[in-house]
């Protein structure tokens, strides 16, 4: 049951993964608005985080920013970390936030979007490849911000509907242990 | 519940917080992994392992790039023929059937015409200058907001190489910053971190033209006593010796001088405007006539001098002076000039005066 549950998961994963790469390497150079391209590593990283959380949310975070750093001109390996440390934190205590909770995972993802991309264009200007800081995120990690939540927006709702579905069938035993704890404090 | 369960399921409750699962072990390991990387990635700049990795993927995701630039190409051209498809439809028949098919055709023969007149103003560039150049298409943009960049689908394989200069039919768009086996990063010169050794054609000004993040361009380093005035032409100066001489970078929109400032600020629009899909030429060599020569270089020297020694006064007077006198002091073969001179500059060129003792001495 677990096994079977197990490859439901990673086949999630790997379709969300297909998808945001396509995306990423499609379908963002081609469409940017005011400075501002969407971060499909950032959405993707986040839906895993809120969804698995823990070591899956970690790894799929380090690998998504490590595709945005190669595909990038920028220095490899800062996305890589930002997300790692951001879908960390997104995916510590309760598992599957997005499970019929748009509202509050949309919060997070803000916070997520927010937190990267001022980290990333702070980072970069400080090791001299930003340019200027306070132009940099007027002109450029604002709209990104911005484009990338818009992007999130309809990616979240389907995940959230999708996940509650599938839980209403039983689906989910990955992380039972972490469901289960707020009945035992009842 | 039995006690005996709660317990049971209290310990599986920490079991899941351990750092298996919440990934404590795989954030230490793999934040610490992104630092090795971005450290070495960082000091290594433009070459090394890492660059070669990047190069690999660009060239694995190239179909994807190219099918991406592909998807997006008819949009570009019969956006507005889409946006009048919903307003048809109620009393669409045959004949507004052909008439769609009609424009359609005619927006994607406008953009073959728009696409050989590019290509002829490429050839014409070329045939003026006489640029040594690979022709390449851009397949792609950034796909990220912190630089402004394209993708060319050439590379090493090509002749490409990191540096060389990228243009389009209006001029000047920027530098090679990667380069792949079949593909190249092309840094736009409206990019905040591209600088390109610039001059105003009419008055002969050199100064550097500079990108920002608002994606404007500016001419810095204009003294303010050269003559720069509103539509003159900016080209290349040559110097540096990445960029051909006198090619067409843009044109001057605005000039501002502040009050007490040495330099003009001054808003140059660029001729270059490079969009996904369009066709752009390498130059991959120059030839001696398309380098600034010695005279232009003394010529750009020449053009700081007199602003310095104007507005600073006898202090730079002096220092030139001292400079002067050292040097000839130490050709010269006349002793007490060279006495007197160290006695005058001995406060401004210490070590001048004894390289002159010792010239004395040896003389």
């Amino acid at each position: 049951m677990q096994v079977s549950d197990r490859n439901k998961n990673t086949r999630s994963i790997a379709v969300l993964a297909v998808i945001c790469f396509i995306l990423q390497i499609m379908l963002t150079p081609q469409v940017s608005f005011g400075g501002g391209v969407i971060n499909f590593a950032l959405i993707f990283s986040a839906a895993i985080a809120l969804r698995y959380g823990g070591k899956t949310g970690v790894i799929c975070g380090f690998i998504a920013g490590l595709i945005y750093d190669l595909t990038s001109a920028n220095p490899i390996g800062l996305m890589a970390l930002l997300l790692v440390v951001s879908s960390y934190f997104m995916g510590q205590e309760v598992r599957d936030r997005i499970s019929g909770n748009f509202g509050t995972s949309m919060g997070f993802v803000a916070l997520q979007t927010f937190g990267v991309t001022f980290m990333y264009q702070l980072i970069n200007s400080l090791i001299g490849s930003g340019g200027n800081f306070f132009e940099g995120l007027l002109f450029k990690s604002f709209p990104t911000m911005l484009f990338t939540l818009l992007a999130a927006l309809p990616v979240f709702y389907v995940l959230s509907h999708s996940q509650r579905s599938h839980s209403s069938l039983g689906g989910t035993t990955l992380y039972r242990g972490s469901h289960r704890a707020p009945q035992r404090l009842k | 519940m039995p006690l005996s369960h709660q317990i049971q399921g209290a310990s599986t409750g920490l079991g899941s917080n351990n750092n298996k699962h919440t990934g404590g072990r795989s954030f230490i390991i793999l934040s610490l992994l992104s630092i090795v990387l971005l450290t070495v990635s960082a000091r290594m700049g433009t070459e090394g392992p890492l660059e070669m990795v990047r190069g690999g993927f660009s060239t694995i995701t190239m179909p994807f790039r190219m099918a991406g630039s592909a998807i997006a190409m008819p949009f570009q051209g019969i956006g507005n023929i889409f946006s009048n498809l919903t307003a048809d439809q109620q009393t669409l028949s045959d004949l507004k059937a052909e008439n769609e098919q009609l424009r359609s055709r005619n927006a994607e023969l406008e953009e073959t015409n728009q696409s050989t007149q590019r290509l002829q103003g490429l050839l014409d560039l070329k045939n003026t200058y006489n640029l040594q150049s690979t022709g390449a298409r851009v397949i792609s943009g950034s796909t990220d907001s912190f630089n402004n960049t394209i993708v060319i689908d050439k590379g090493t394989s090509s002749g490409l190489a990191v540096g060389m200069p990228v243009v389009d039919s209006g001029g000047v768009i920027g530098q090679i910053i990667e380069c792949g086996p079949t593909t190249s990063t092309v840094r736009l010169i409206t990019d905040e971190k591209s600088g390109v050794a610039a001059m105003v054609q009419s008055s002969r000004a050199q100064g550097m033209l500079m990108g920002s993040a608002s994606r404007q361009i500016t001419l810095n380093l204009i003294n303010t006593n050269q003559k720069v005035a509103v539509g003159d032409t900016v080209v290349t100066s040559g110097l540096g010796g990445v960029f051909p001489k006198g090619l067409p970078l843009g044109k001057v929109t605005s000039v501002e001088a502040a009050p007490g400032s040495l330099y003009y600020t001054i808003v140059v629009e660029p001729y270059g405007n490079v969009s996904t899909n369009e066709e752009v030429m390498v130059i991959t060599s120059l030839s001696e006539e398309q380098k600034a020569t010695a005279d232009d270089i003394a010529e750009a020297d020449k053009q700081n001098t007199p602003t310095a020694t104007d507005s600073d006064g006898k202090d730079k007077d002096s220092k030139d002076g001292s400079s002067t006198s050292s040097s000839s002091g130490s050709t010269g073969s006349g002793s007490t000039n060279n006495t007197t001179n160290t006695q005058q500059n001995a406060t401004v060129a210490a070590p001048t005066g004894n390289t002159q003792h010792n010239s004395g001495r040896t003389d």
